[in-house]
């Protein structure tokens, strides 16, 4: 019996224990982590080695699921051209907190001169806490991540992305990027091409999957799941590129109702149609058909005015509220749309503290899941 | 043959480090998964469960958290939510509260370990590693150099 109850213990604790007054389990620090929010698994780190170990093991997920808000603005400086000067802020909803990680001229890191690729690049996509940036007049693109001020950079385009994604965290090894360009010049170039790298690839595969398409094909959304990378246009037109076959097909080709953003939770599509209201549909795929569904009360949206990067999470938790909504990032506010009563939401406290503000771009961003998001340092 | 009563309900006797004894209702025990693989192997049977790591103070408020969860299923969640709020706020502090945690981890109280942690959680919500260090008496085993590479990633986040 002494046994028994000495397997349910804690190990080697009470060795420990003895050392220091109050120094509990593993499994019971474990459960505390998990109950705080990724900021305060970065002070926590700091608090002793063993606690470092623990949460840079990965395994402690944070209950803050809410999605942050990145707001940034980087531009020369008037008179020195070579300084960029930039200003960065995180605002993290589940602790109505605002981070600012740059504010000047930067020396940071790589220093100034990294940064000058920031000047003028536009947000093209937000995901796993990572900011895709395109700087147009060179066609290059380029990864953020403000958590960590890690940058990586993808090799240049022969031509301008529309819209572009990846498949993965992108310091994973399998990470896909995705590119969708269209040719708008003339009508007889109208075509749609697609261009796919790996994480280390030197260059873009390029292909041409369409061509001769009339003017509705206006890129909406793109989303990838299960080695598929699918494209939304504006009546509801899907096309999806198995990576594998580089094979392209039209899944939906009927001009249906304006549609907006493309989302993937747990293998399903959905989008958004805005016609009389919003409402959000989820794509049947052994019919081949939008479904316009019900209020997905389940599911809370979130979307941007000024571009089709969009992302999808569970109403569970502290998230509960935002169900059955579209969540709009706007230039000065965060507007809560519900399918079910049609109308505007009152503004909810978790982003009420938001520090908006004129002239900074501003993208929702993943908050990392895990406390080992950041790279593991060695001692 | 009816458990509904409490005068037909079983009882068994817990023991705690310091050698007190309670004696409670075996449906009110058995909340801790621990002493309900005890009770399953036939270890009761002697007379009374000996639970080495708990103190007869945090065992008598253990108990008192699993009377009042074993009796709740016909009351209002609220009036629960309540009673656990009030619960760990007459724990008072975070030594009482990680004698509490320790025990509710022992002795396997999903529960209770998950209302505790919470209160813990929010006790060391923004605080400075130093203050919890000092929560705790845990020891700073980091070098200077070595602290201030893991701050340096993520200056923004100590600001």
């Amino acid at each position: 019996m002494e046994q028994k109850s000495e397997k349910k213990s804690y190990g080697d604790a009470p060795t420990r224990f003895r050392r220091y007054d109050y120094l509990l389990p593993d499994d019971a620090l474990r459960l505390i982590f998990s109950k705080t929010s990724f900021v305060d698994h970065i002070r926590l780190k700091l608090v002793c080695k063993s606690w470092k170990k623990l949460l840079d093991e990965g395994d402690i997920r944070s209950e803050n699921i809410l999605p942050w808000i990145m707001f940034c603005r980087w531009q020369p400086v008037k008179g020195d051209e070579g300084l960029v000067e930039g200003l960065c802020k995180l605002y993290d909803p589940s602790h109505r907190k605002t981070y600012t990680l740059e504010d000047g001229i930067t020396n940071r890191g790589s220093g100034s001169k990294e940064r000058h690729k920031f000047v003028g690049a536009a947000i093209l996509e937000s995901k796993y806490g990572w900011v895709l940036f395109q700087k147009r007049t060179s066609c290059s693109l380029f990864l953020y991540c403000p958590f960590t001020s890690e940058v990586i950079d993808l090799p240049e385009l022969e031509r301008p992305a529309t819209e572009a994604t990846f498949s993965s965290n992108p310091t994973s090894a399998g990470c896909l990027f995705f590119a969708f360009s269209r040719e708008w010049d003339s009508a007889a170039e109208d075509t749609i091409s697609i261009s796919l790298c790996r994480r280390g690839d030197h260059a873009w595969k390029t292909i041409q999957v369409m061509d001769s398409i009339n003017g509705s094909f206006l890129l909406r959304g793109v989303a990838y799941s299960n080695g598929t990378f699918y494209c939304l246009f504006a009546y509801g037109q899907l096309g999806a590129f198995n990576v594998a076959t580089e094979q392209w097909v039209l899944l939906f080709s009927e001009e249906w109702q304006s549609s907006y953003y493309l989302f993937d939770s747990g293998g399903q599509l959905f989008s958004v149609q805005h016609w009389n209201g919003f409402r959000i549909s989820r794509f049947d795929f052994s019919s081949r058909n939008w479904v316009q569904g019900a209020s997905r009360q389940d599911l809370a949206a979130f979307t941007q005015y000024d571009s089709y990067s969009s992302m999808l999470i569970p109403s569970v938790g502290e998230a509960t509220q935002l169900g059955g909504a579209l969540n709009i990032l706007s230039p000065m506010d965060v507007k809560h749309y519900s399918y079910r009563t049609n109308g505007y939401l009152p503004l909810l406290n978790a982003y009420s503290k938001t520090p908006f503000s004129v002239g900074m771009s501003s993208v929702w961003i993943q908050p990392p899941k895990y406390a080992s998001f950041l790279p593991p340092q060695s001692f | 043959m009816s458990i509904t009563t409490e005068n037909n309900e079983k009882m068994i006797t817990l023991m705690s480090s310091d050698g007190e004894e309670f004696v409670v209702e075996e449906a009110v025990a058995a909340q801790s998964q621990t002493i309900k693989h005890l009770i399953e192997d036939g270890c009761s049977t002697e007379g009374s469960i000996p639970l080495p790591n708990v103190t007869g103070r945090v065992l008598s408020e253990v108990i008192q958290y699993c009377k009042k969860h074993s009796s709740s299923d016909d009351k209002e969640e609220k009036e629960l939510e309540a009673w656990d709020a009030e619960f760990v706020k007459a724990a008072d502090d975070h030594v009482a509260l990680t004698d509490l945690m320790m025990a509710a981890n022992f002795l396997d109280i999903k529960g209770l370990l998950d209302l505790v942690a919470q209160t813990l959680a929010n006790m060391i919500t923004g605080k400075s590693p130093e203050e919890v260090r000092r929560m705790w008496n845990i020891k700073n085993d980091f070098t200077p150099e070595e602290a201030e590479k893991v701050r340096k990633e993520n200056q923004w986040a100590f600001e």
